[in-house]
């Protein structure tokens, strides 16, 4: 279409140089041309939300939490009989001797353990979220904000060729999260894929929020911790940050049956097509 | 001076004359009026006899009325044909001048279809639906409750649950791209 925009250009601007074009000629042009904005505004462009770099960056994600989640497990689960052994030994409530002593001593170890291996995995995670919730942005603006009605959107739930998959209900690990997404992109359909753009984009905004809190509480913790060792004080806040950390990152498997989940779909599926029904 | 009397005169004259007629109205549609909405329970009978009364010229303005009805009396009678009953006195309605084209499609739609014909279909996300977006989303919600009765008048749980699912995956993409909005709009 260019060249016959070009050639139009050059045979009205410049008269002299190139053989006359007739007015029928142009009709037939514009008609053309006419025909292929129509056919061009008919069928939407297809999104192309997911690109090579957002995948691998979500590949990544994962694989980076999913370690970092490997580590916390073995850290969390002994600090968890720590604990146990800490009041079994009822040093919670009245622990003055040695063995009380070491016993707390050995907890905040762990504690900082813990706190330095979320310091030095948690940017990582942090980054390359950051950077597949900027791409994705960019994208869904573009290709979701600026190219398309709101009807052009329930168009694109309609060809989704994945009905099972829904919008997530519940927390989950953040690497099984991510490695959900990570297989949704690699096996989705165009449809599927742009709810898991969005679903990733306003979910990835919530974890990096989250994690951005996690690291400003790590400092906080730390100084904690130190200020016990120091005065022999177990703090409860270790035990709450314990399970606040058990919760963001590894999730809690949380099911919400809503109420349409438990109905169960009739046969009764009416084949009749109405000529008024808008598709 | 005798200008402004006479024009005082007309208005008043066209706020009275504008009483009688809304009251006629009011009184064709009231519940024993020509144009009443039928009473009877059967669904094949409330539509033959509001076809008969929606023909009468006078008694078109009640059809919002009888449309109301029919869909209370199919609530109680549901049935998988039920969808081809209404596409039928919709088709006859617009035939017949009562409603236009458009009207008999919404309405068909809006009942019938996991379609959502709320969700607006001009300008961009950007510069359209998200400038309004919480009306957008509340007109979704009013059209899914009227999908569920649709859904209950023709006995298909099925298509109660592909609208939830479409409503769910269309708030989603909307709330993304709207968030994609107003964070390139900074």
């Amino acid at each position: 279409m260019k060249q016959f925009l070009l050639i139009l250009k050059q045979a009205y601007c410049h008269k002299n140089t190139v053989p006359k074009i007739s007015i029928y000629t142009v009709l037939v042009i514009c008609a053309l041309y006419q025909s292929s904005v129509v056919a061009s505004s008919q069928a939407r462009p297809e999104l192309e939300i997911f690109s090579k770099e957002i995948v691998q960056n979500i590949k990544q994600t994962s694989e980076v939490a999913g370690a970092m989640e490997q580590s916390l497990k073995d850290i969390i689960s002994r600090l968890e009989k720590q604990e146990e052994l800490f009041k079994a030994a009822h040093c919670d409530t009245d622990g003055k001797d040695m063995g009380c002593e070491q016993l707390r001593s050995q907890l905040a170890d762990s504690y900082l353990e813990m706190l330095d291996l979320m310091e030095e995995r948690l940017p990582k995670i942090e980054q390359s979220l950051k950077s597949t919730h900027k791409s994705l942005q960019k994208r869904i603006y573009k290709q979701m904000g600026k190219n398309r009605t709101a009807a052009g959107l329930q168009d694109l739930v309609k060809k989704s060729a994945n009905p099972s998959h829904s919008p997530t209900l519940g927390k989950r690990a953040l690497s099984k999260r991510v490695s959900k997404y990570y297989a949704l992109v690699r096996n989705g359909s165009q449809g599927s894929l742009s709810v898991v753009a969005a679903e990733l984009y306003l979910d990835s905004n919530e974890v990096i929020e989250l994690i951005s809190l996690i690291r400003e509480e790590i400092g906080r913790s730390r100084l904690m911790v130190e200020i016990g060792q120091t005065w022999g004080i177990v703090s409860p806040e270790m035990q709450t940050t314990v399970q606040g950390v058990k919760s963001t990152i590894f999730g809690e498997e949380i099911t919400q049956n809503g109420q349409i989940s438990k109905l169960t779909a009739s046969n009764h599926t009416s084949n009749y097509q109405s000529p008024l029904e808008l598709r | 001076m005798i200008k402004n009397y006479y024009s005082i005169v007309v208005g008043a004259l066209f706020i009275v004359l504008s009483l009688v007629l809304s009251s006629c109205a009011s009184n064709y549609v009231m519940a024993n009026g020509p144009c009443a909405v039928p009473q009877t329970q059967n669904l094949e009978s409330v539509l033959a006899s509001s076809r008969d009364i929606l023909s009468d010229q006078d008694c078109t303005v009640a059809f919002d009325k009888h449309f109301d009805n029919l869909l209370m009396v199919a609530e109680g009678s549901p049935g998988e044909n039920n969808n081809r009953r209404f596409s039928d006195f919709l088709q006859w309605s617009e035939k017949n001048g009562i409603i236009g084209n458009a009207n008999a499609k919404q309405r068909y739609t809006r009942y019938f279809s996991r379609t959502f014909v709320s969700l607006p279909d001009e300008y961009s996300n950007c510069s359209s639906a998200c400038p309004r977006i919480s009306s957008v989303k509340s007109d979704m919600r009013v059209e899914l409750n009227q999908k569920e009765r649709g859904s209950r008048i023709l006995s298909n749980k099925q298509l109660m649950l592909d609208a939830h699912q479409d409503y769910r995956k269309v708030q989603l993409l909307l709330e993304a791209t709207c968030t994609s909005c107003r964070a390139s709009a900074i």
